[in-house]
Order: C-alpha cells, then sequence, then structure tokens
C-alpha cells in the first residue's frame, strides 16, 4: 500500500479494522447508559409492567446505537480526509486511541453538566483546545509498540459484545419503527 | 426590522404561526365531529402546586390573588377543597379520572394510571360531542395525558407558548408517551450527568446555549422554567396563547389546561418582586420527624418567593379573563380553576416532595364560575379533587363512570354533607400494583383529619386534629380524642384494606 496514492474511497477502513474499534466504542457508550437504565430501574419497577421496561430499552438502544455510529463516523473520516501514513495505515490503534480519548473528555464533560449549577461556559470554550492534546495524544500513544499492543489486543476480545450489541440493537430498532410508523 | 429584537421576532412568528396553524388543526379536527353548541363549554385552569392557604382569596394575609377575588365575585368558592396526593402525578389522575390515587394507582415518580382505568378519564366519558383539548405544561401531567391521546382531539405538546423546548418526545406524535419516559424523563432527563454519554453531552450545550441567549427581561430571578426538563416560557407569552386559543375553538369546548406555575423554581415578574417584603411571621410549628429539617430562613425566604409568583400568575390570569370575557367566552363557559396540589413552608419543609400531608400541602383552591353567574357562593363542606369530573360529567348532561369515587359538588348539584370522608394518599415509595408498604394517607371525615404514616418507621402512627378548631394542625388530638381516633382509624384501615384487596396475593 506505500507504494501508491490510495484514493478517497480506497481510504476507506476494511471491516476487519472498523470491527474492534467499533467494539470499543459500544463497549463505553452502552454500558453508560446500561448502568443508568438499572439506576432507574429500581423506580420503574415499581410501576412499569415488563412490556413497558422493554420499550424503554429499546428507546435506550437505539439512542445508543445512533450516537455509537456518529462517534465511529469520526475516524472513519479521518481515514477518508487525513493523508494515508497519518491515520489509514494505522487506522486501528489510532482511532482506539482517538475513541478512548475522545470518549473519555466527553465523560468528563457530562459530568461537569449539570442542570442546576452554573454552566461550565469556560470548559466549553476550552473544547478545541482539549480536541488538539486529544489528537496529540493519539498520535504520541500510537508511537509506543506497547500501548499499540495493548490497544490492538484489548480491542481484539471486545469485538465479541458486537455480536450481543448488534442483534439487540437492530431488535430494538425495529421495535422503535413499529411503535412510530404503524 | 430594525426596530424588531430577536425575541419580538421570534414572538411575532410564533404567534402568527399558532393564529394560522391552531384554528385549521382544530376545524380539520373537528370537521368530523357532532357537536352540539347548546352544552356548556368547560374550561380547567389548573395551577400547578398551587395551595389555597397561600391565596389572599382564602384569607391569606398578604394580597396574593386580587384578580382570583375579582373571578370569585362570580363563583362558587369552595373552602375545603382537597387534592388526591401531595404531588402532580396522583393528584393529576384523581382529578381526570375521578378516583383516589389507591384505585388509579399513579402514585409514583413518573407513574401512570393503570390500563383497566384511562378509559375512565373525563375526556372519554365526555366524548365526541365535546371538542376536547389538552395541554399539560407539566412534563409528568403530560404523562398522564398522553395515556388520554385517544381520547383528546387537539393535544399541545409541553413547549406549547414556551420561549426555549428542547424536549424530544414531540417528535414521536404515535409513541409519545413512551418516548417521553424514555427520552425526555431518562436519556435526556436535566438532571445529574445525562444518561446519554455523546447526545446527551451535546444536547445540555446546545440546549444552555440557547437558554443564555434568553432574554430575562421582566424576571429578575430568571425566566420561569420547567424544573428538571429543558422549557423556559414566559408567563404572558402563556396567557396571551391561552386567550387566542379559547377563541379559535369550535363550541361546545372542553379544555384542560396544566400550567406548570406557581410549580418551584418561583420565577415572579418584576411586577411583584420583592413585593412581600413585610413582616408576616407564619405561625410557628414543630419540625416533623419525617421532614427535611430545614432552617427557618430557607423556609421563609421560599414562602415569600412563592407568594410572589402566585401574585405574578394571578396578575397574568386577571389578563386572560378580560380576554374571555370581551370574547363572550366567560359567559357561556363554565370555568374551573384549581391545582393538583399544595405547597407547604413549615415544620421545616418547603415545595411538596415530602411524605407529610398537613392542609397546606393538600389543600388546594377550587371556584367555579357557572355560565351567567353573577354572586359568589362559599361551600365550607369538605370536597375533594374526584368530585370535579362526575360534575362536570353532570352539568355535561353525560352520564358519570361508575368507578368514579367523587360526588356530586355542593352548589352544582350537589349537597353539603359535613360528614362525607375523603381520602388523601401519599405512596410514591410503594409499588403501584402490590399493596402499601410505605404510605402517608390523610382522612377528612367532617372538622376531623386523621393522618397515618406506615412504613416509615417500625411502628406505624396516627395524627388526629380538627380542622375547624385548629386549622393549623398544632394540637394531635390522637391520644386526646380516643372514641373518635378509633372510629375514624377503622374507617381508614378498612377503605385502605379495600384498596389493597386487588393487589394481595
Amino acid at each position: 500500500m506505500a507504494g501508491r496514492n490510495l484514493s478517497m474511497i480506497e481510504k476507506i477502513p476494511k471491516l476487519e479494522d472498523i470491527a474492534p474499534v467499533y467494539a470499543v466504542i459500544v463497549m463505553m457508550i452502552y454500558p453508560w447508559t446500561l448502568s443508568r437504565f438499572f439506576w432507574k430501574l429500581s423506580s420503574w419497577i415499581l410501576f412499569a409492567s415488563v412490556g413497558d421496561l422493554a420499550a424503554l430499552f429499546a428507546y435506550m438502544v437505539v439512542v445508543n446505537l445512533l450516537e455509537s455510529i456518529v462517534v465511529l463516523l469520526v475516524p472513519i473520516l479521518m481515514s477518508i480526509i487525513l493523508p494515508q501514513k497519518w491515520f489509514y495505515d494505522r487506522f486501528r490503534t489510532r482511532s482506539i486511541s482517538l475513541v478512548l480519548f475522545g470518549l473519555g473528555y466527553i465523560i468528563y464533560l457530562d459530568k461537569k453538566l449539570y442542570a442546576d449549577s452554573p454552566f461550565p461556559l469556560t470548559l466549553v470554550r476550552w473544547i478545541p483546545m482539549a480536541v488538539i492534546v486529544i489528537l496529540v495524544l493519539v498520535f504520541l500513544v500510537d508511537r509506543v509498540g506497547f500501548f499499540r499492543k495493548v490497544l490492538d489486543e484489548l480491542a481484539n476480545r471486545l469485538t465479541v459484545f458486537l455480536y450481543i450489541s448488534i442483534p439487540i440493537s437492530m431488535v430494538s430498532l425495529l421495535v422503535i419503527l413499529i411503535r412510530n410508523v404503524f | 426590522m430594525s426596530g424588531l429584537s430577536r425575541r419580538s421576532f421570534l414572538k411575532l412568528a410564533g404567534a402568527a404561526t399558532s393564529a394560522v396553524l391552531l384554528p385549521r388543526l382544530v376545524s380539520r379536527l373537528d370537521s368530523n365531529l357532532k357537536q352540539d353548541a347548546s352544552f356548556p363549554n368547560i374550561i380547567i385552569i389548573l395551577f400547578d402546586a398551587m395551595s389555597a392557604r397561600n391565596l389572599s382569596v382564602y384569607g391569606y394575609p398578604r394580597p396574593t390573588t386580587s384578580n382570583l377575588e375579582h373571578f370569585a365575585e362570580r363563583a362558587t368558592v369552595y373552602h375545603s377543597h382537597s387534592a388526591g396526593g401531595n404531588y402532580t402525578i396522583p393528584g393529576t389522575a384523581s382529578l381526570l379520572t375521578g378516583t383516589y390515587p389507591w384505585t388509579h394507582r399513579a402514585i409514583n415518580y413518573g407513574g401512570q394510571v393503570k390500563s383497566s382505568m384511562v378509559e375512565n378519564n373525563i375526556f372519554h366519558a365526555l366524548g365526541k360531542g365535546y371538542h376536547r383539548l389538552a395541554f399539560g405544561q407539566n412534563v409528568w401531567a403530560q404523562f398522564i395525558l398522553t395515556q388520554f391521546m385517544a381520547d383528546i382531539d387537539t393535544f399541545l405538546p409541553s413547549g406549547t407558548f414556551g420561549e426555549l423546548d428542547y424536549l424530544l418526545s414531540r417528535h414521536f406524535p404515535k409513541d409519545q408517551n413512551m418516548a417521553a419516559r424514555a427520552l425526555d424523563d431518562f436519556v435526556f432527563k436535566m438532571e445529574r450527568e445525562p444518561a446519554s454519554m455523546v447526545f446527551g453531552a451535546l444536547h445540555r450545550m446546545l440546549y444552555f446555549r440557547d437558554s443564555n441567549k434568553l432574554n430575562p427581561d421582566g424576571y429578575p430571578r430568571g425566566l420561569p422554567e420547567n424544573v428538571n426538563y429543558p422549557l423556559y416560557f414566559r408567563l404572558e407569552d402563556v396567557f396571551d396563547g391561552l386567550a387566542s386559543l379559547l377563541q379559535s375553538l369550535p363550541s361546545p369546548f372542553f379544555t384542560y389546561f396544566h400550567l406548570f406555575p406557581p410549580h418551584a423554581p418561583y420565577r415572579t415578574s418584576d411586577k411583584f418582586y420583592s413585593k412581600f417584603l413585610d413582616r408576616l411571621i407564619p405561625v410557628k410549628k414543630p419540625v416533623h420527624r419525617l421532614g427535611d429539617h430545614l432552617s427557618n430562613l430557607v423556609v421563609r425566604t421560599a414562602r415569600r418567593s412563592y407568594d410572589e409568583y402566585i401574585a405574578s400568575l394571578d396578575w397574568e390570569f386577571g389578563r386572560l379573563l378580560n380576554a374571555m370575557e370581551k370574547a363572550g367566552i366567560f359567559e357561556n363557559s363554565y370555568v374551573v380553576i384549581t391545582s393538583d396540589h399544595g405547597e407547604i413552608f413549615e415544620r421545616g419543609e418547603k415545595a411538596h416532595a415530602t411524605v407529610l400531608l398537613y392542609d397546606p400541602v393538600v389543600h388546594v383552591p377550587l371556584l367555579v364560575s357557572a355560565p351567567g353567574q353573577q354572586v359568589r357562593r362559599d361551600v365550607y363542606a369538605p370536597t375533594h379533587a374526584v368530585d370535579v369530573l362526575p360534575t362536570l360529567l353532570q352539568l355535561a348532561g353525560k352520564p358519570v363512570p361508575s368507578a368514579c369515587e367523587g360526588r356530586l359538588l355542593p352548589g352544582l348539584g350537589g349537597v353539603e354533607d359535613m360528614e362525607r370522608s375523603h381520602f388523601v394518599v401519599e405512596a410514591k415509595n410503594s409499588p403501584a400494583f402490590q399493596p402499601f408498604k410505605r404510605a402517608t394517607i390523610a382522612m377528612q371525615k367532617g372538622n376531623y383529619k386523621l393522618i397515618y404514616y406506615t412504613g416509615y418507621e417500625p411502628e406505624d402512627t396516627f395524627e388526629l386534629y380538627d380542622l375547624n378548631a385548629d386549622i393549623e394542625e398544632l394540637d394531635d388530638l390522637y391520644p386526646a380524642q380516643p372514641a373518635i381516633a378509633r372510629r375514624m382509624k377503622e374507617e381508614l384501615l378498612d377503605s385502605l384494606l379495600d384498596a389493597n384487596k386487588p393487589y394481595m396475593k
């Protein structure tokens, strides 16, 4: 691949490279919401039927599905737009570290964004700087072989969870479509 | 456009859209309905969390409700009217189904009327002879209303007439109830960190960006907002919207306006800001062992803000009343003013997130003006939220559902019964479809009120008050009046047992 410049279409990563990245995204996004679902469950089970709980779960999973796809699009777009050597050639490890740092930062933002407290405007103004720092970290981490290996191994192991999350997400999407279209 | 601010432009655009769309929507929805204009219009205006104890129309020393007093001159004023519960879900469900919370089972935060009771709602009972409109500005009231959507001709989302609306459920018209509970009340709820990691952060940032752009002019404590949900509104816009909406409806119509104010946060308009810097010192009461133990200063400050907010609301209500009179709507309608629950500022408690059922949190206003009524009538007999449904159905010439637990209001077909028993139920921490494990139940019979606390402490406890002699509920007669206490206790426990029976294994 090093011999010629790839076209933009050719720089779309292969499915076997996308899957582990998506697995990392799923394993960060779904459990975040799922843990809150279980936290709310104690109050829901006071009055909601199993059918109601299933519908609530379906809405939650569809939101997670959509946001995981949006997050996945970021490294894919970077792979397409940036020079091949910068991202496409190291798509898997750079994407995984991008996802970990990026979502980690969003978790930090989430923790700060309380409704009743003064809105952390300063924090929001620093978002561009945070993005730059994250990108620098992504490229630095990828230079360390040990980290590369850890990220790669981690992603490979997480891929198995896609066999659970994707079918559940598809069924949930179908449920929401049926409830809202028919 | 040089003199037109962004807010003015948005208001103008919103008003123009409403003016164009609402009549069309109404007439389109109405085209298939057979309506008989000889039936009276019925307008329920419910002010959320409005305690009768803080209204000057009921004798409160601060002049909070001069317009309501004007309204009362041509209305029946019920002086001992109780809500079904002490927060929105049970209170609203009791009003709209004519049943006690232990019957409709909407008792939990975010809870719902049990499915077998849904058809018992007032919209269904009124039938298609009326154009039925519902507007729940409180999201939890909207939870209940979305259960009745099949019986509602025009359903207005909570953000209607608002300044800013980031609720998502309105985009799911076919599944609004579940979408509201899943998205607005969970995934994107404005409390703690969002349950959606990425979209939640984005949703919140966009909301705060837009809310920062709002012009709070006229509201020194900030624009009124719907606590925990992303909705801002201006009182004047809401009431202007209601006035023009009422003029566009085909007769006969039934409207249920569940307005969020004066629910906390108490955002008074500048006309009434610091109006009550008086030396009002409420009766000192002991802090209750199950209360929040807030300081006197916190409670007194909250009370003052609440009173100022009520005065702001009353001022807007006066404008609505004028508009209704000018349009000839008032003379042709039953106008019902009430609330779903009260608000308490005593015993170390503020607002209504409490297990206590003292008078301020359950005693709500009820004023009913009949078409053409010219004189005031006062009713002192105990009445209850469950009485509103049968009374209105009877006035509309419709049969009352057999499951209804209320009776006709005195002065509107019913008679005063000083010995009648009624109940207020607080059981938010009990499973809806099991016998109550933890609850507070208040039973009023004549002058006496018995309060039963179960499940909070190892031993169940009772309190008994004579509301005629001791409206402040300071002197617990439970030990001193054993005969009355025993009789009322037996009746309360028997009624609770009956209510629990369907859920016993």
